[in-house]
């Protein structure tokens, strides 16, 4: 026992700890870590290339993931995909809604004098020959009969029927619109009334064209605001051709309206002046 | 009890027949072809019509008639007194003259429906004096003709079921004896 304590050896350790022990006061007392930025110099080069073997070998063992893992992960991902599908179809529908109704409240200011009711178009029969609908508002919301339809883009028809919560809508697509209209580049005046034909096609016609006309193609078409009938100005469509009729004795306008009307969804009845 | 079980069925073909309304008056329920829409509630009617005889089948194409007339904005009762016609012709014949099969359906349903949409042309159409009466036949009347008269086939089953399942054992064996 006394040669142990005696011995070379643990001679050599006692010199090695009290060494160390002097090092972890200096540190402490001084805060410079000269030791061990002196290390790093060797230790980091050496753990890069240890961690960049490392993950090479990783990448050429196989996954350690289990495939039940694997397909709870693809579910739950599969799950917000549908979530995040979800609020993004409810995105676009809103901004939709509020481009239409920006639309709707631009259309409501140019037109200031005017009393307007929105109204959603909730059935279209299939008996129906010129695109006519029915929209949720009646008598009950003050319609009446001969009130015009518009939207922001343009004229769309007027109410023909009423009833207490709901109305039907002939458009100007049909041959009973008669809508008193003018050129709005021209001053060409005529009345619109539509034909099957043309209906099909979204198109209509303004009819009793003067002998004299000048209108051409992509003319402006507006309500004349003659009779009382329909506001002054609305815009009802473009011209895209001139014909005559079938006995040549006339000739009348083809008018492509703004308005897609097989197509609207919501409408603006103007149910008078303020 | 009888009368229970007529009321049931009266009852399950008034919702079919509402259901099947909203169906071809939403905008975009159903598909388009041609720019036609199929008129569902005048196809199940010839059904109940073939099922039930001429007295139900009065009323019920009064229902029709009245619901059709509402979609269109026209004066009420204009298609009603035609289908009250038919329907009650249509009933009575299909009552004392036809077995109730599936052929039969299709062959009285093409009928009337031919018989109702000419009438209604003429009426909605031609009288009103509206111009390309000859295109808008062609492109507009028969397509709808043929269009609707397809859909038959798909509520020819669950009108069959409505008639044969709410009625008493009674009427079933009757029903079954008028069939063979």
């Amino acid at each position: 026992m006394r040669d142990f304590f005696k011995s070379r050896g643990f001679k050599l350790l006692l010199v090695a700890v009290v060494i160390l022990l002097c090092l972890v006061l200096f540190t402490l007392i001084t805060k410079i870590e000269f030791l061990s930025s002196q290390f790093s110099f060797i230790t980091a080069p050496i753990q890069k290339v240890g961690t960049e073997v490392s993950e090479a070998i990783c990448e050429l063992l196989p996954d350690s993931t289990s495939s039940e893992e694997y397909k709870n992960k693809i579910k739950d991902l599969e799950e917000e995909i549908e979530r995040l599908r979800a609020i993004t179809i409810d995105y676009y529908n809103i901004k939709k809604e509020n481009i239409q109704y920006k639309e709707f409240c631009e259309f409501k200011k140019t037109h200031a004098n005017l009393n307007f009711l929105v109204s959603s178009v909730v059935g279209r029969s299939p008996d129906e020959h010129f695109q006519g609908f029915t929209v949720d508002q009646g008598a009950s919301s003050g319609i009446k009969i001969g009130n015009p339809v518009v939207t922001s883009k343009g004229l769309v028809g007027h109410v023909s029927s009423v009833g207490e919560i709901s109305c039907h809508i002939n458009t100007i697509l049909s041959p009973e619109a008669k809508i008193g209209c003018i050129c709005a580049e021209t001053g060409d005046c005529g009345v619109i009334s539509g034909n099957f034909k043309l209906c099909e096609q979204n198109l209509t016609r303004m009819i009793y064209l003067s002998p004299g006309y000048t209108l051409q193609p992509q003319n402006l078409i507006v309500t004349s605001g003659l009779g009382g009938a329909y506001p002054k100005d609305l815009v009802i469509g473009k011209v895209t051709a001139v014909k005559s009729d079938e006995n040549n004795a006339s000739k009348y306008a083809i008018i492509e309206p703004t308005e897609d009307i097989p197509n609207t969804k919501d409408v603006l009845i103007i149910l008078g002046e303020k | 009890m009888k009368d229970k079980h007529s009321i049931y069925r009266f009852i399950a073909y008034s919702l079919e027949l509402l259901t099947l309304f909203v169906l071809q008056q939403s905008p975009q329920a159903l598909p388009i072809i041609s720019n036609c829409k199929p008129n569902l509630v005048l196809a199940a009617l010839v059904i109940i019509i073939l099922f039930e005889g001429a007295i139900i089948s009065l009323w019920f194409s009064i229902f029709v008639g009245l619901l059709l007339d509402a979609a269109l904005g026209i004066i009420p009762g204009t298609q009603a007194i035609l289908l009250c016609i038919l329907g009650y012709f249509i009933g009575y014949i299909a009552q004392n003259y036809f077995k109730k099969n599936i052929l039969t359906a299709l062959i009285i349903s093409m009928l009337s429906i031919i018989i109702f949409y000419h009438m209604q042309f003429l009426l909605l159409y031609i009288l009103k004096g509206y111009s390309e009466i000859l295109y808008a036949y062609l492109n507009k009347c028969i397509p709808t003709i043929i269009y609707t008269w397809s859909t038959v086939i798909i509520l020819y089953l669950p009108t069959k079921f409505f008639a044969l399942c709410i009625k008493e054992k009674q009427d079933f064996v009757n029903l079954e004896n008028l069939s063979t």
